[in-house]
């Protein structure tokens, strides 16, 4: 996840930042024990944001905020009505190109790879000795093999199917957010001092008005990476018969999403992208390099034309920072962990900014010890 | 939907207010809902500060029970009263207007009870509800006019001693 802001006076205090890290690393301990619920109230969070925009639209035209919810959702219900038709026929016919492409593809990379290993072998005499290549085919050829059917496809189909349910809970929440959110702001508020009431305020709105442009700015920041990365690879000519613009579009997708996790997910989506690019042309070395080139030329256009376009705010997250969170996530909260690693950051810096700018502040922590200072007087004013 | 909280069939805090505020009697039961949804209620001990001069304003005030010091500090440190608020009248309106620093300091002069009523989500009714708005816009006009007199008037007076 990209970070939220730039500026943030709350923040500046190593007390709070080592908070804050202290706070996220515990949150993702616990996530482990819950991630069922962490996953979709982080979901349903984005979602609310997403929709606020929509709600308020319907609402400026004369509908109750209820109403607009209410339209809003049967909208969007409608139309995943009238998509899923088209979308189950794709997946139909998806899978079927899979069942015979997959195994097509899988021999493709065993032989590109081989011929690679053998390659790289035959130039350097110490890897001939120590058959590499034959030691990582014959451990690549057992784990796409019948291991890959008996354990590792079922516990794919075992985890999503454990995660569609928990999915399931996102419209729910995100329901009740839209609905009753501002109530439980208000009712947040209330506890508040009122010292440290005003800031608060001020800063709960500046803190909602960035959220919002932030999940904007990243759905839009997706499709452009999505449409971008297709279009790249079939100027590539790897949008063949076997891989149809609509397989790009959804590997463009893919990839993006995995840009959602920093550094980690580049990579990851780097790799993805060479590795389909292998498959198709074992041969071509033009496209695997042109495959590279692409994905950095997209990351690159990310970072100086589509994320200040749609995000329009720089990183303000330490890389090296960055880097550790998403590996303690790794190690405490396993692949959940890892994923809500920075926005699980990302939430206690808000949490972070906002504490620290009001406590920091003397004048109002010198108002917020007055105003205990004449309760505890009123409460105690009869007792000897 | 309220969080953790009963509904039931009491009063609401605006609708006290109406026989003190005639501007609340032009709205309708759903306007005064909306009014009262965005308001966010504060109690005060005698003394306590509620904004300071110079601070940021964010919103303004609804005085429902106890009364409000409007002051400034002087040259040397000395502070003067500017005005004191009873019961059913506004302060620190001027926020909903600007993002200027508050002109004078407020503290509670008694137990104070306040609805606060703040820029961001006053505009988002205005914007969301038209009417209420329009109404809403004339009452601070009217109230803003009012003080604009009144302080002209105090100054004619300073200018005829």
């Amino acid at each position: 996840m990209r970070s939220l802001g730039n500026s943030r006076s709350g923040l500046d205090h190593p007390l709070v930042w080592s908070c804050v890290i202290a706070a996220t690393l515990l949150a993702l301990l616990i996530i482990r024990q819950i991630w069922w619920l962490a996953f979709p109230f982080v979901m349903s969070i984005v979602f609310y944001y997403i929709s606020t925009p929509w709600i308020t639209f319907f609402q400026r035209r004369g509908l109750s905020k209820n109403g607009a919810i209410w339209v809003f959702l049967g909208i969007v219900t409608f139309l995943i009505m009238l998509a899923s038709p088209f979308v189950i026929a794709g997946i139909n016919e998806s899978s079927e190109v899979a069942q015979k492409q997959v195994p097509h593809f899988v021999k493709a990379a065993q032989t590109g790879l081989n011929e690679v290993l053998h390659r790289i072998q035959d130039s350097n005499p110490d890897l001939e000795q120590l058959q590499a290549a034959e030691y990582i085919q014959a451990q690549l050829s057992d784990m796409l093999g019948p291991k890959f059917y008996k354990d590792i496809l079922p516990g794919f189909f075992d985890f999503v199917m454990t995660w569609v349910p928990s999915f399931l809970l996102t419209p729910y929440i995100a329901f009740f957010f839209l609905r009753d959110g501002f109530s439980l702001k208000k009712l947040v508020l209330r506890g508040i001092p009122n010292a440290f009431f005003e800031r608060s305020l001020r800063l709960f709105e500046s803190i909602d008005e960035q959220l919002q442009q932030y999940f904007l700015g990243m759905i839009a920041l997706t499709v452009l990476d999505s449409v971008t990365l297709a279009v790249g690879l079939a100027i590539l000519g790897l949008v063949t018969g076997t891989f149809s613009f609509g397989m790009s579009l959804l590997m463009g997708l893919v990839c993006a999403i995995f840009a959602w996790v920093p550094i980690v997910g580049s990579v990851a989506g780097c790799l993805l992208v060479v590795f389909v690019s292998f498959v198709l042309a074992p041969a071509n070395w033009f496209s695997v390099f042109g495959a590279v080139i692409l994905f950095l030329t997209v990351r690159l256009l990310d970072d100086f034309f589509y994320m200040p376009v749609t995000i329009g705010r720089s990183l303000s997250v330490h890389p090296l920072l960055t880097v550790l969170i998403i590996l303690a996530g790794g190690v405490l909260g396993g692949v959940p962990g890892m994923l809500l690693a920075m926005p699980v950051l990302g939430i206690f810096m808000v949490i972070g900014e906002m504490i620290g700018e009001v406590m920091m502040d003397p004048r109002l922590r010198a108002r917020y010890k007055q105003a205990q200072r004449l309760r505890k007087k009123e409460a105690s004013e009869d007792l000897i | 939907m309220l969080w953790f909280k009963k509904t039931g069939s009491v009063s609401s805090p605006l609708q006290q207010m109406r026989a003190k505020l005639p501007f609340l009697n032009e709205l309708s039961a759903r306007e005064l809902g909306l009014l009262e949804s965005i308001a966010h209620e504060r109690q005060y001990m005698p003394g306590e500060i509620i904004f300071d001069e110079g601070e940021e304003g964010v919103g303004m005030y609804l005085v429902m029970e106890g009364k409000v010091r409007i002051f400034r500090k002087g040259m040397i440190g000395n502070q003067h009263d500017v005005a004191l608020i009873p019961p059913g009248e506004f302060f620190g309106e001027l926020a909903l207007l600007d993002c200027f620093p508050r002109s004078a300091s407020a503290s509670a002069v008694e137990p104070t009870l306040l609805l606060g009523f703040f820029r961001p989500e006053i505009m988002d009714v205005i914007q969301d509800h038209p009417r209420l708005g329009m109404k809403f816009s004339i009452e601070l006009a009217r109230h803003l006019g009012a003080r604009l007199r009144e302080s002209t008037e105090k100054g004619n007076r300073a200018a005829v001693v």
